[in-house]
């Protein structure tokens, strides 16, 4: 049977050492509890890093009428009534405190010509409230945040894939994964576990997100009868990179458009006055997903099935200036001169705007000792996530999330996993190496991608999301099968059978969510139901482990109360 | 296209390189080539990679004895006979796969945080101009890619000498110029063989992010090495004191 090669003690485990984790990290070091932080690639490079835009907190440094009350209206409007107003309350108010904290870490912001802090427009907010660092803020978030937990001397173990969370009866006591460089199986024993693993847009055929975005939270946090809320709700940003294949699904910036960028189809006509004759480019990014996939299903796309986002009648300066990692990376990975040439774009998986239900006080899930936050967490962006917005998620949360799991494991009594159910979870790991024989993890793999790029994606019907529903059972049905080469030791065919099984349970969940959805809501757009049901629908999907498979019921959304509840049409 | 790819196992026994055929398509990066090979010809084949759009610096590898970004090196037609390495700088872990843990070693010794001369108070923001923070801000550039790190003849030809090495300069030229530093990281870079460095400015033109190593991180601080040295300065200092 298979064993640990090494057993890890620690107070607070965090998996996840993107910006939540690593926060997290910090808040949990800072009260004290002995705190081990994992991370599924090398240190400092998790998908975090991409985050390109800025970071929201209404500072007023610009516009000086903007409040929290304001950053909040606008993010539960943009969340089409879905977010919970305690948990975005919550973020508002705090982003202010969070940036000055990251300043106080040795971030440096853009600056204002008086010296403050620099905040940018961006899609859908009153004001101008997005502080940035160039277009590198997730970098340079990162950076210090990295900085931080080893000036505290945080033990941050980069590149352990973690499979399984394990539980002493409804409580959470550790996990188990193996290390990719050393090749080891590893056993965590914690008394609190926080997961801070990000999202799952890679389930998706073309999509934004890095290597490691599997869902892996969401599958281990599944497994141990954790909550999931919203995951119907997965953002499609509509420009992302098509051509060459290589670069498919490489995001290209809203910027792109807010600096003047147009679209037009094939045929070259500008088809954005057909679907928002008001905000035309600069319509809410759902809509704007719509119109281009409406254009290549009618036939009206370029060669490689997409659209053209041309910026050719601006100004060479101007395009140098305000859009050079733009520049650079159609230069680079497409030869294109955007200064001369029009970009070939289309929809790309973004952002998963549901996750694991958290209680917004404590970031806690309902099993004991279980904390999530960040992307792999619910309840702030709702139907739709505001550019900006994730970032400062991730610092007010990701405190809260360090500062309860580490009070919380402070209190309890040791961890004492059980050795048989170790036994068990570190076996699903090494079943795929020791088999003869079995299907290939990346045929898998591409399966649910293709099933869910075409039946879960930017438009959705009955008959769609039923056929895809099947092919991801197929595909669950084969997953036990699955065949892996080689040894442990840096094994990535033996990553994609685990990314597998992770990516099963987020998209089968997120397909189930959305046919039950009747309506359509923010991301969520149902061509048999093409409207939004305020009387029926302000509801929450959430789904948890059942005896045959996925139980799925509704929560009312909470309603509003206090400033909030007067500023919000309800 | 022929592909040759280096293979082995981290004590190195049987290291080779195997030759593998790829079908070419235009607009081909490096990483697509190593994942064809991975998905249809060898799964066990170890290659690093994460965002796959240069930014997070993962995937850095020698193309035909050059250390590049896979993922943003089109194979161009020219191309067509690749050879694929680790960066050779770094002890393996298997395949394309190396070990950066002794570079993140050093660069404990550079104290390489935010260290104010004040702790600020909560909620309270710094003022800080454009101009001020412009030097650090290049620094921030840095994907920790290593690229330069391996391209450096001092860490390659004089591994004795232990040099820091360009990319921890960086990082430590990242926190020395932050406007409100209060710690002189002269005597440790001094300590970390800065001196070794002959400004051949390879790892200046490696860069992909494009920061000026050379000139904007190692010159500076090979000033502030040699001023903290200069009697008339010392003599300067201690009469303004």
């Amino acid at each position: 049977m298979a064993q640990p090669a090494e057993t890890i003690e620690s107070d607070v485990l965090i998996v996840g050492a993107g910006g939540a984790g690593l926060r997290a990290a910090i808040a949990s070091l800072d009260a004290g509890a002995n705190t081990v932080i994992l991370g599924k690639t090398l240190a400092g490079k998790a998908h975090t890093v991409m985050a390109e835009g800025g970071i929201n907190a209404a500072l007023g440094n610009l516009d000086p009428q903007d409040s929290w009350l304001v950053h909040a209206k606008d993010t539960m409007e943009e969340g089409i009534n879905l977010s919970d107003w305690r948990i975005v309350e919550k973020m508002c108010r705090e982003a202010p405190q969070a940036i000055s904290e990251l300043e106080s870490y040795g971030a440096i912001f853009d600056r204002t010509p008086d010296g403050k802090i620099m905040q940018r427009p961006f899609g859908a907010h009153t004001y101008r409230r997005t502080c940035h660092i160039g277009d590198m803020t997730g970098l340079e978030m990162m950076h210090v945040l990295v900085e931080q937990v080893q000036k505290r001397n945080g033990r941050l173990i980069d590149e352990v894939y973690l499979t399984d969370l394990l539980v002493d009866g409804n409580r959470c006591v550790g996990a188990v994964g193996y290390d990719l460089k050393k090749g080891k199986l590893l056993q965590f024993n914690a008394r609190a576990v926080i997961l801070a693993t990000g999202g799952y847009a890679r389930a998706y055929k073309r999509n934004s997100n890095a290597w490691e975005n599997t869902g892996d939270g969401i599958a281990m946090a599944y497994h141990v009868g954790a909550i999931l809320m919203d995951l119907e709700m997965l953002q499609f940003h509509p420009t992302g990179m098509i051509w060459p294949p290589s670069a498919s699904g490489i995001l290209v910036t809203e910027s792109v458009r807010g600096e003047g960028g147009l679209l037009f189809n094939a045929k070259g006509e500008r088809f954005m006055p057909k679907y928002d004759a008001k905000r035309l480019e600069l319509s809410a990014r759902d809509v704007v997903a719509r119109a281009i996939y409406n254009e290549i299903l009618a036939g009206r796309g370029t060669e490689h099935g997409g659209v053209w986002l041309d910026v050719t009648h601006l100004p060479a300066e101007k395009i140098l200036k305000k859009l050079p990692r733009m520049h650079k990376q159609f230069l680079e990975y497409a030869g294109v001169d955007i200064t001369k040439e029009k970009m070939e774009v289309a929809p790309t998986a973004h952002y998963a705007m549901g996750g694991i239900k958290v209680d917004p006080a404590t970031n806690r899930s309902n099993v004991l000792g279980l904390f999530a936050v960040g992307e792999v967490s619910a309840g702030v962006h709702g139907g739709n996530r505001l550019g900006g917005n994730s970032l400062t998620e991730l610092l007010v949360f990701g405190k809260q999330a360090g500062q309860a799991a580490a009070a919380y494991a402070l209190q309890q009594s040791p961890a004492k996993p059980d050795a048989k159910q170790v036994e068990e979870k570190l076996a699903q790991i090494t079943a795929p190496l020791e088999r003869r024989e079995g299907v290939k993890p990346a045929e898998l793999r591409d399966r649910i991608r293709e099933a869910m790029w075409k039946g879960v994606g930017v438009k959705r019907t009955e008959t769609g999301l039923k056929q895809a529903i099947a092919e991801l059972e197929a595909v669950k049905a084969l997953a036990p099968s699955m065949k892996v080469s080689g040894s442990l030791v840096y094994n990535q065919d033996l990553n994609t059978a685990m990314d597998v099984r992770n990516m099963l349970v987020a998209a089968e969940a997120t397909a189930r969510a959305a046919l039950y959805r009747e309506e359509s809501r923010g991301a969520h757009y149902r061509e048999d139901f093409p409207e939004t049901n305020d009387g029926v629908w302000r509801v929450n999907i959430v789904m948890s482990k059942g005896f045959k498979g996925f139980n799925l019921s509704v929560y009312p959304v909470p309603r509003p109360e206090g400033e909030l509840a007067k500023a919000i049409k309800w | 296209m022929k592909v040759r790819v280096y293979r082995s196992d981290a004590r190195q026994r049987d290291a080779k390189l195997i030759a593998y055929d790829v079908p070419y398509t235009k607009g081909m990066r490096v990483l697509t080539a190593l994942e064809f090979i991975q998905e249809h010809l060898d799964p066990t084949l170890s290659f690093r990679w994460n965002c796959g759009a240069g930014q997070c610096g993962s995937c850095a590898a020698e193309v035909n004895g050059k250390p590049v970004l896979t993922c943003k090196t089109e194979i161009r037609e020219g191309m067509q006979d690749l050879s694929v390495f680790p960066l050779k700088v770094f002890p393996p872990v298997k395949d394309l796969v190396v070990d950066f843990a002794p570079a993140q070693k050093k660069l404990k010794d550079l104290r390489a945080h935010f260290t104010p001369a004040r702790e600020k108070k909560p909620g309270e923001f710094y003022r800080l101009q454009e101009w001020q923070v412009q030097a650090a801000q290049e620094m921030r550039k840095c994907i920790d890619c290593f690229i330069c790190y391996d391209v450096c003849h001092v860490l390659r030809d004089a591994p004795h000498l232990n040099f820091v090495g360009p990319r921890n300069l960086v990082k430590a030229a990242a926190q020395e110029f932050h406007p409100l530093n209060a710690v002189n990281r002269a005597p440790l870079v001094e300590q970390g063989g800065l001196s070794a460095c002959n400004v051949t400015r390879c790892c200046t033109e490696s860069c992909p992010q494009g920061i000026q190593i050379t000139q904007n991180a190692i010159i500076p601080f090979k000033e502030r090495v040699i001023s903290s040295k200069d009697p008339f300065e010392k003599l300067l200092k201690k009469v303004l004191k």
